[in-house]
């Protein structure tokens, strides 16, 4: 059985839906990208936008560096994250957990329906990203370039330590989850 | 490689998550750049924005200043919250939301659409305009009180700004 983890999302009037978060980015996810949410997106962003986010999944899936995760509701593909662990952190080059995408669905994304349709998705990827670090020894450390528009939410919601727009990453702000922040909160959703 | 796993509390999971909640979506990865910024930054256009969001916050100040409000007095009059006045004056990177700006605008008396491109919430801003404004904020120092000529100043950019939302409206 495909692995996973039970969450809770929230409809437009704040109800609790039931979710998961699973190991692995299968086929129907790709699928569900490529016939649901890229019609959407393309409606909004630019039509000769390059993407080929399915075709790095594809040859990425089989790399044993390299962690998906799908966030489902009732068959439908909400979110995705991939994560890289074999990455050196920028405060004292152990390895630790790097997020190379972390997507929600279209009609999820604030900026473009809101109330979304299913809340808390992106927050539940980045706990999950949490977990994983923390299973593979790295102690919930993580790293990430974050787009534009949520570089505020790691700064002052995550507390992430910032590290400054890197050239090599379109002028992206890379930043890091420290240990001690993850531990504090590691503890909050662990019972 | 894996150590022991995390039993994750659902019911915890969920108070944590609504605790993290706010008016970002988290969104990461360089690949994802081209597809949801709507169009790649040149480093031109990087270094452009960011010279326009410093300019931003030193105009929120000096017009603060010129209106002889402190933060919290701002707050009360314009029902926006303090912290967010202090992000937008002190943090370039800071992306006040749509509503914040028009609550501005209609406090200042400076077309919303103005603020608007000021703070890069719209493209292509007008060369003449930013120009300006990366100048005037270049002038202005951290200073609690604004001298008679930079109110004089101030007074001047405002002016040019209503009219250049005359002159685009046409």
């Amino acid at each position: 059985m495909r692995p996973f983890v039970p969450i809770n999302l929230r409809d437009p009037v704040g109800a609790k839906i039931a979710a998961k978060i699973y190991d692995g980015i299968l086929p129907h996810n790709i699928a569900d990208f490529e016939t649901k949410w890229l019609p959407e997106l393309r409606k909004v962003y630019a039509d000769d936008a390059k993407w080929d986010w399915a075709k790095k999944v594809r040859s990425t899936n089989k790399l044993l560096n390299f962690r998906a995760y799908a966030v489902e509701c009732a068959g439908s593909t909400e979110g995705l994250m991939q994560l890289n662990l074999q990455h050196s952190s920028r405060l004292d080059g152990h390895q630790i957990a790097y997020i190379e995408y972390l997507h929600t669905a279209p009609w999820n994304r604030k900026e473009l329906v809101n109330p979304p349709h299913l809340a808390l998705v992106g927050i539940s990827l980045i706990v999950q990203a949490i977990v994983s670090s923390k299973e593979t020894g790295y102690g919930g450390r993580f790293a990430l370039h974050s787009l534009p528009g949520a570089t505020n939410w790691y700064r002052k919601k995550l507390d992430m330590v910032e590290f400054g727009s890197d050239d090599s990453a379109g002028g992206l702000i890379y930043f890091e989850l420290t240990e001690n922040k993850a531990t504090e909160l590691i503890d909050k959703f662990t019972g | 490689m894996t150590h022991n796993p995390i039993n994750i509390d659902p019911e915890m999971l969920w108070n944590l998550a609504l605790e993290l909640e706010d008016e970002s979506d988290p969104c990461v990865g360089v690949e994802s750049q081209a597809f949801f910024s709507k169009t790649q930054k040149s480093p031109a256009e990087i270094e452009k924005e960011s010279q326009l969001r410093k300019a931003f916050s030193a105009f929120m100040r000096q017009l603060r200043l010129l209106s002889r409000l402190s933060t919290a007095e701002l707050s009360k009059r314009t029902k926006i919250k303090e912290e967010h006045i202090k992000l937008i004056e002190e943090d370039a990177s800071y992306r006040p939301s749509p509503r914040t700006l028009v609550l501005l605008s209609e406090f200042y008396k400076i077309p919303a659409n103005v603020i608007l491109q000021m703070v890069g919430a719209l493209r292509n801003i007008d060369d003449k305009i930013g120009l300006r404004m990366v100048q005037f904020a270049a002038m202005s120092k951290q200073m609690n009180e604004l001298s008679e000529a930079e109110k004089k100043e101030l007074h001047e950019f405002i002016a040019l700004l209503r009219d250049y939302h005359e002159r685009t409206r046409r």
